[in-house]
């Protein structure tokens, strides 16, 4: 817009009429000020009670049972005792190991795999590429309820029922082709010519990938094995049908777990569920802009 | 592809093989291969078989047994009902609440790229953290929420969960609550993207700030709100963990949606083949519920 700054007309020279001038933009912009301020506090009580099951949540950890149930929403006596108490459960710590695994493995197994396929895709023109593209995003339309069964009983059959390694290849279908989608169109902000160039001067392909092409897709990287790690985190229906013992269950399943158990202390659930939700919620506050701009990116043409 | 990568390329093949594009993307292929299309296709095949774990130990094909068990129960048809009322009422809160958001987003303030950043919280965390969030803001006793709804006469004295005719709607309140952020985020993506030219047209010829949302905003917004609908639509009709964790259905099968069913029908009942029949249908119907929608978007664009 540089054009239309420098053809912005400059001030006039009489003195009288640039000092009105001058008044008049600054009562504008305290206006202007004044409103930015009300829609600033709008945006945020809007936030607020919005987001008010959450506070509550975290609000409600850090609270003992009886002032909790009292009705009282103002925290008078605030203290970790919950979080100490929760730790102290065998089955927590063992939760807490096993959903790390699990998300740790399949969201990196994730990244890689569709790294390379969303590289070929958009690198290289092939016969059957068209259909390869599809069968990938195939993934993303077939709900997970709908093969549930079949994946159930196949998983009993090979022996990978109850057990954390069948849990982690189950999780792998959870963020792949969301991961495909959104590599391929990072990568096709990344100029070719920039391979190219490392190519003729005798860099081999898989080099020019590695050097080249990988640290500029960094941020995307971190996005994509982020958001798979966050939805094998908080999986909920494969795990309760495919594991049964208590010492391999996962987060989800411990915190139902917990709630039978002690369904009547309201602060250690309620701890628990901050203990989950916490790592994810900074996880995806690191994310966060590259994943929204995305989004954006996707809505804007040109 | 420019000629100096495929000469490159064509030279580099030779040495490393490193430009042949199978090597790439079978790895992803294998996954989705063997992780979703083949239990697709299990799922078909379990789905003609009547299989039950009570009377067979190995399915055997029975033809469309499963299928007119699965018909023939009028529970399926209770529920199918529930489950469209489900989805339109989880869409419907979706939009009532995200697009007035977004409009309020779009206008640029200090705060608003960390309050974007955070109301996208419920959309990333867990459903078994919101659905004993909500359990007990629900609470008849203690939950703050259940006693604002009292307060306003929507509920009686204890929590909607546990009412017949409360439990499916409270339920649908925190489905829509949760994809909220999600077509609030895809909103203001399409907003940012209308030229403020368009506005400023606008008002040059006269129009108002509600002729200029009607005339200008939502016909640009619509294609947007139309396909994020579909895509929530969807997410809600195979829906499953919010309900089975606070209610199971219950009570009596006043919120047992299909997810549900399917879920019962395999592990309760011991069906596998019914519940396959079932997944099938769940498939299909989704297919004749989506086309239309498109259909009709599309041709508005």
């Amino acid at each position: 817009m540089g054009i239309t700054r420098d053809a912005r007309p400059s001030l006039p020279p009489a003195v009288v009429s640039q000092d009105n001038r001058l008044r008049r933009t600054s009562e504008s912009k305290d206006r202007r000020a004044r409103q930015t301020i009300f829609v600033a506090g709008a945006q945020t009580v809007a936030a607020l009670v919005f987001l008010a099951p959450i506070v509550w949540m975290y609000v409600a950890s850090l609270r003992p049972d009886l002032d909790i149930r009292s009705g009282n929403l103002v925290p008078t006596r605030v203290s970790l005792d919950n979080f100490v108490h929760l730790f102290e459960l065998d089955i927590v710590p063992q939760a807490f190991l096993n959903s790390a695994i699990i998300a740790a493995f399949s969201s990196v197994i994730v990244t890689t795999v569709s790294t390379l396929s969303a590289y070929a895709l958009s690198r290289f023109r092939f016969r059957g590429r068209g259909f390869t593209h599809g069968f990938l995003l195939a993934g993303q339309l077939v709900p997970g309820l709908v093969v549930l069964v079949p994946i159930i009983v196949a998983f009993r059959q090979l022996g990978l029922a109850d057990s954390l390694v069948g849990l982690t290849i189950a999780h792998l279908t959870l963020g792949l082709p969301i991961a495909v989608l959104l590599l391929r169109n990072y990568l096709a902000e990344i100029p070719v010519a920039l391979e190219e160039a490392a190519i003729v001067d005798g860099c081999s392909r898989v080099g020019a990938l590695f050097r080249i092409v990988l640290p500029l897709l960094r941020p995307a990287l971190v996005a994509v094995t982020a958001f798979s790690f966050i939805l094998s985190w908080g999986e909920y229906v494969v795990a309760l049908s495919l594991i049964t013992t208590d010492d391999k269950k996962t987060l989800p399943l411990s915190m139902q777990y917990l709630f039978q158990l002690y369904g009547v202390d309201l602060g250690v659930v309620m701890a628990f569920g901050v203990i989950i939700s916490l790592p994810v919620a900074v996880l995806f506050m690191f994310i966060q802009r590259s994943f929204v701009s995305n989004l954006g990116t996707g809505g804007i043409k040109e | 592809m420019s000629l100096a990568l495929r000469l490159a390329g064509g030279r580099f093949r030779r040495e490393f093989g490193g430009t042949n594009p199978w090597y790439y993307v079978t790895p992803a292929m294998v996954i989705v291969g063997l992780l979703t299309i083949a239990p697709l296709l299990y799922g078909i095949y379990l789905s003609f078989t009547n299989w039950s774990l009570n009377s067979s130990a190995a399915p055997q094909l029975e033809g469309v047994s499963a299928y007119r068990v699965v018909l023939s129960d009028s529970a399926f048809w209770d529920n199918l009902v529930r489950t469209i009322a489900w989805t339109v009422g989880t869409v419907v809160v979706e939009i009532v609440i995200a697009v007035p958001f977004a409009l309020l987003l779009n206008i640029r303030t200090s705060v608003t790229g960390v309050v974007t950043g955070f109301i996208m919280i419920p959309w990333i965390t867990p459903f078994v953290v919101l659905s004993y969030a909500w359990l007990f803001l629900y609470d008849g006793q203690s939950g703050p929420l259940h006693a604002f709804m009292q307060a306003i006469g929507l509920v009686g004295d204890s929590t909607p969960l546990a009412s017949p005719t409360a439990a499916l709607w409270s339920i649908i309140l925190i489905s829509g609550w949760k994809g909220i952020p999600f077509l609030t985020i895809a909103l203001l993506a399409t907003l940012k993207s209308i030229p403020t030219e368009l506005y400023e047209a606008g008002s040059i010829d006269g129009a108002g700030r509600w002729k200029s949302f009607r005339s200008i905003t939502l016909p640009l917004v619509r294609p947007t709100l139309g396909a994020m609908c579909v895509v929530l639509g969807v997410q809600a009709f195979y829906s499953f963990d919010l309900v089975w964790i606070l209610t199971q259905g219950g009570p009596g099968s006043s919120s047992t949606i299909l997810g549900i069913q399917l879920f019962q029908t395999f592990f309760t009942q011991a069906s596998p083949g019914q519940a396959a029949a079932l997944g099938t249908l769940m498939l299909l119907l989704a297919l004749v519920l989506i086309v239309p929608i498109l259909r009709a978007t599309s041709r508005r664009t």
